[in-house]
């Protein structure tokens, strides 16, 4: 091949390379997949994202949880303190825990909400 | 011999050139990728616990730490039949290994430190509340009167790792203190398992181990007690625990008032002294963890007292009912919130 056409092939090369490495760099995890938990395990992976029309999620030991409109929240719980029922959608990096059923509901891909941790955040104590 | 000597053909060259820099592109595009972290998240001390760490031995790590918590637990429950907790308050007697009788010592120094603010022996007060049981009641001014005579961490028996409850009827509870003590346990085991980057929350109480794998350290949100979804509140923190006590954490309602766990060893009532939530910022978990509540019980005034007489060994954030937010000075400038703080000197 001549010398001309190498350089082409190199430039081309070259330039899809950089291509890659913008596209690696630039791409971003989907930030509306939630994860409910009961007993440590995944039960349930919702995008809410997709979610259409509203549903309930009924889990074990009495947690039923609603997906409606963007937004995820525990519906019912027949726990004593109702805490997780009370806090409402689930909003940043604040999981809804309710503790006697075991169930956490949190974000599987957690954007910076400026911490890392919050203090005095769970029930129960 | 003969050398021969190679002219390369500006052509030539500007193919190298092109080449090398068609190999070395897509790196530029791997950024230094933050480390990978791995987490744990359980269920134990009645609350949910997650520990998250970095490095090669996170994995190992993070098991040996669940398991030394969920060891904790099986000692210091006050309902599992099995723990060492238990046998003390159904017998008024009970020999302890060295976790419990170390957690008990604790215990009673933070009693004499507290004047008396801290006291595990409240355990038969907060039965008759049913905060135990769940089963939530209000105990008549006779009853709590009845009660406040088993109170009183002075009254215990600790001789060597023997503990006796002279009265019967007397229990203690080290619920105020457990998940301090079994999140520095946790951070001790990370550490002796080569993790020297890791955040454990207990049940809220957070303990930050070293800084964040990019140097910066933790930033530790405290909830605000009147909005769970908001925060009093950002602080800033490296190799320290933060731990928040707030009657919002376990409260029931009756007739239209709301009583909180949080109890005044004095009066077997919920302290109600002027502050809704104490956030500790200290080197060590248990004493965080016990600071805690007892500032919670002496209110605002005592509770920033005590902290000019201790300045060495913590810092606060207070939230008070009128909703003011006191920030000692020692944290004042890792401390950032974007509601209105006053700087406590």
């Amino acid at each position: 091949m001549k010398t001309r056409a190498w350089i082409a092939l190199f430039a081309a090369l070259l330039l899809v390379s950089c291509a890659a490495a913008w596209y690696v760099s630039h791409r971003r995890p989907a930030d509306s997949l939630v994860g409910v938990y009961q007993d440590g395990r995944l039960v349930r992976c919702v995008d809410l994202a997709l979610a259409a029309e509203p549903y309930d999620i009924a889990l074990a030991d009495g947690c039923v949880v609603r997906v409606e409109a963007g937004e995820i929240r525990m519906l019912s719980s027949d726990c004593p303190d109702q805490i997780c029922v009370a806090q409402g959608a689930l909003t940043g990096n604040l999981p809804i825990v309710c503790v006697p059923n075991r169930v956490v509901i949190r974000y599987l891909s957690e954007p910076d909400a400026g911490y890392d941790a919050v203090s005095g955040a769970v029930p129960g104590n | 011999m003969r050398v021969t000597a190679y002219r390369f053909s500006m052509w030539t060259r500007i193919s190298a050139i092109l080449l090398i820099f068609a190999i070395l592109a897509p790196l530029c595009g791997c950024e230094a990728k933050s480390p990978k972290s791995q987490s744990v998240e359980f269920f134990t001390m009645d609350t949910v616990m997650e520990l998250t760490a970095y490095g090669k031995n996170a994995g190992t790590a993070l098991h040996a730490a669940q398991a030394e918590i969920i060891r904790l637990d099986r000692l210091l429950s006050i309902s599992d039949p099995e723990s060492e907790i238990y046998r003390a308050n159904r017998d008024g007697f009970a020999e302890l290994s060295g976790d419990t009788a170390a957690l008990v010592r604790e215990s009673l120094a933070l009693y004499e430190l507290t004047g008396g603010a801290f006291d595990i022996t409240v355990y038969p007060l907060m039965d008759a509340w049913g905060f135990y049981s769940d089963e939530y009641r209000l105990p008549s001014d006779e009853e709590r009167a009845r009660l406040a005579g088993l109170v009183g961490s002075d009254r215990l028996a600790l001789e060597g790792d023997a503990l006796t409850l002279p009265e019967p009827g007397m229990g203690i509870d080290l619920g105020g203190i457990a998940k301090g003590y079994a999140s520095d346990r946790a951070a001790e085991t990370l550490a002796d398992n080569g993790v020297a980057s890791a955040l454990i929350s207990l049940g809220g109480n957070i303990v930050a181990l070293g800084s964040k794998p990019d140097g910066m350290p933790w930033r530790v949100a405290i909830r605000d007690p009147l909005d769970e979804n908001a925060f009093s509140g950002i602080v800033r923190v490296t190799d320290t625990a933060v731990v928040t006590s707030g009657g919002y954490e376990r409260c029931f309602e009756l007739d239209g008032k709301s009583y909180h766990h949080i109890l005044d060893p004095a009066t077997g009532l919920p302290a109600r002294n002027g502050l809704i939530s104490v956030t500790i910022i200290c080197e060590s978990g248990i004493l965080a963890d016990g600071l805690s509540t007892a500032l919670y019980v002496m209110g605002e005034e005592k509770a920033l007292a005590f902290w000019r007489a201790h300045l060495e060994l913590f810092d606060a954030v207070l939230v008070t009912d009128d909703g003011r937010v006191l920030v000692t000075s020692g944290i004042a400038e890792a401390f950032s919130s974007e509601r209105d703080f006053e700087v406590v000197r």
